[in-house]
């Protein structure tokens, strides 16, 4: 039998009130075990953001309980949450998020020294786990000097130094082309599968559905059956067929997030249908 | 009546350097508000913070005041070369008088930026700052 790391119970989250009260998660219910993959897609404002961010304790939700490994964090003081966030969750962001005058090295081993380790021991746990990711070579190089997989695998580093139960990335692969996009997706699935950790991942990229046990969709703040998708093949985004905008070429109907794709698909299909 | 004048020269040289040096803290510890943000989002307390801004700013102003005795002395020297009847001395009274006063600008210009700090919210960063 699986064991629960997340489970998340009739959680909304609600900005403003009276007549300007907007709800931006309603009534979601959800349960991540561990050694899971969930992928949550969705349009953009569905509330995708506001959901991670709750299920990492950056957030509190207006209802609803959130639990981690039986504890319930959406009714700790506020206080707790920091080290709740440093100790049980890594975070990966599409913008990698890493700190400019610090080095690959200094980047992971700080996030160590906040949850208590000493300056030796956290930069030997980071040495050890950027070599693990192949980064043996660029462990003094600050970000600026790496590329963009590089920069996401010394952020996937730093979610993993203080072994978290829980990893929440968001749009993981935006930043990446597609082979480094790929190999990003492969080393989540081997944090989850091997590290037996679960990973909570928030994506446009339909590509991550190759590597996730789970896929919901999420739009305007609640879990909805996946309806039929298409992928937008300029910007390759998950677009809903029956809200995108269409266009027919050579027998075939494509779909788009905007009308600036389709133009631009149009303008030249063979482009965009290479791959 | 010449003396009087250096000193007025002095203490006006001092203020511009304190003010430039307050302007320069403020503004980098600002201009690192986003990556505090980060911290704070992956677990980093307020009290943790404020001591790594305090700590830069305190380091910097010891560089730069390390770096200014240094420049003074080789000034003293190229002075006392060129023959030019006029005597620099630094003593070790207006140096600990300087190095007090600009630590504590230092510190209250790292404080100011503080207070954003704490109302930092650590959600931001999923929401692209």
């Amino acid at each position: 039998m699986t064991t629960s790391t997340l489970q998340v119970t009739h959680v909304s989250k609600r900005y403003g009130s009276g007549a300007i009260e907007m709800a931006a998660v309603r009534d979601v219910s959800l349960s991540v075990a561990t050694g899971e993959i969930v992928l949550i897609m969705g349009p953009s404002g569905s509330g995708k953001t506001t959901l991670l961010s709750m299920l990492g304790a950056l957030l509190k939700p207006s209802e609803g309980t959130i639990q981690l490994n039986g504890e319930t964090l959406s009714a700790l003081a506020e206080n707790r949450l920091p080290d709740i966030r440093l100790r049980r969750f890594g975070f990966v962001f599409q913008d990698f998020n890493l700190l400019s005058a610090l080095t690959a090295l200094e980047n992971v081993a700080i996030v160590a020294q906040l949850a208590g380790a000493k300056n030796g021991a956290a930069r030997e746990k980071a040495r050890t786990l950027l070599t693990e990711l192949g980064l043996d070579a660029r462990l003094n190089f600050l970000p600026e000097k790496l590329s963009g997989g590089e920069k996401q695998r010394v952020a996937i580093a730093r979610a993993l130094v203080n072994d978290p139960a829980l990893v929440l990335a968001d749009e993981p692969t935006a930043n990446l082309d597609s082979k480094i996009g790929h190999e990003i997706m492969r080393l989540l699935r081997r944090i989850a599968k091997e590290g037996g950790r679960s990973v909570v991942i928030v994506s446009h990229d339909q590509r991550i559905k190759d590597i996730a046990d789970r896929v919901l969709w999420l739009e305007d703040g609640q879990f909805k059956e996946m309806v039929t998708m298409a992928t937008d093949p300029v910007c390759k985004m998950a677009v809903e067929r029956e809200k995108a905008s269409a266009a027919e070429w050579d027998g075939q109907i494509y779909y788009f997030c905007s009308l600036g794709c389709r133009n631009e698909f149009l303008a030249s299909p063979a482009e965009f249908l290479v791959s | 009546m010449s003396t009087d004048v250096i000193a007025i020269m002095n203490l006006i040289g001092l203020l511009i350097g304190l003010a430039v040096m307050a302007l320069t803290v403020y503004t980098a510890t600002l201009a690192r508000r986003a990556e505090y943000g980060v911290l704070k989002a992956l677990g980093a307390r307020n009290g943790q913070l404020y001591r790594a801004v305090l700590a830069q700013a305190l380091l910097s102003v010891a560089i730069g005041l390390g770096v200014g005795v240094v420049f003074t002395l080789l000034l003293s020297v190229i002075i006392s070369r060129l023959g030019l009847n006029l005597a620099l001395e630094i003593s070790a009274a207006s140096l600990l008088k300087v190095s007090g006063v600009s630590l504590v600008i230092a510190a209250v210009s790292a404080v100011l930026p503080i207070r954003q700090i704490a109302g930092l919210d650590p959600a931001m960063v999923f929401r692209g700052k």
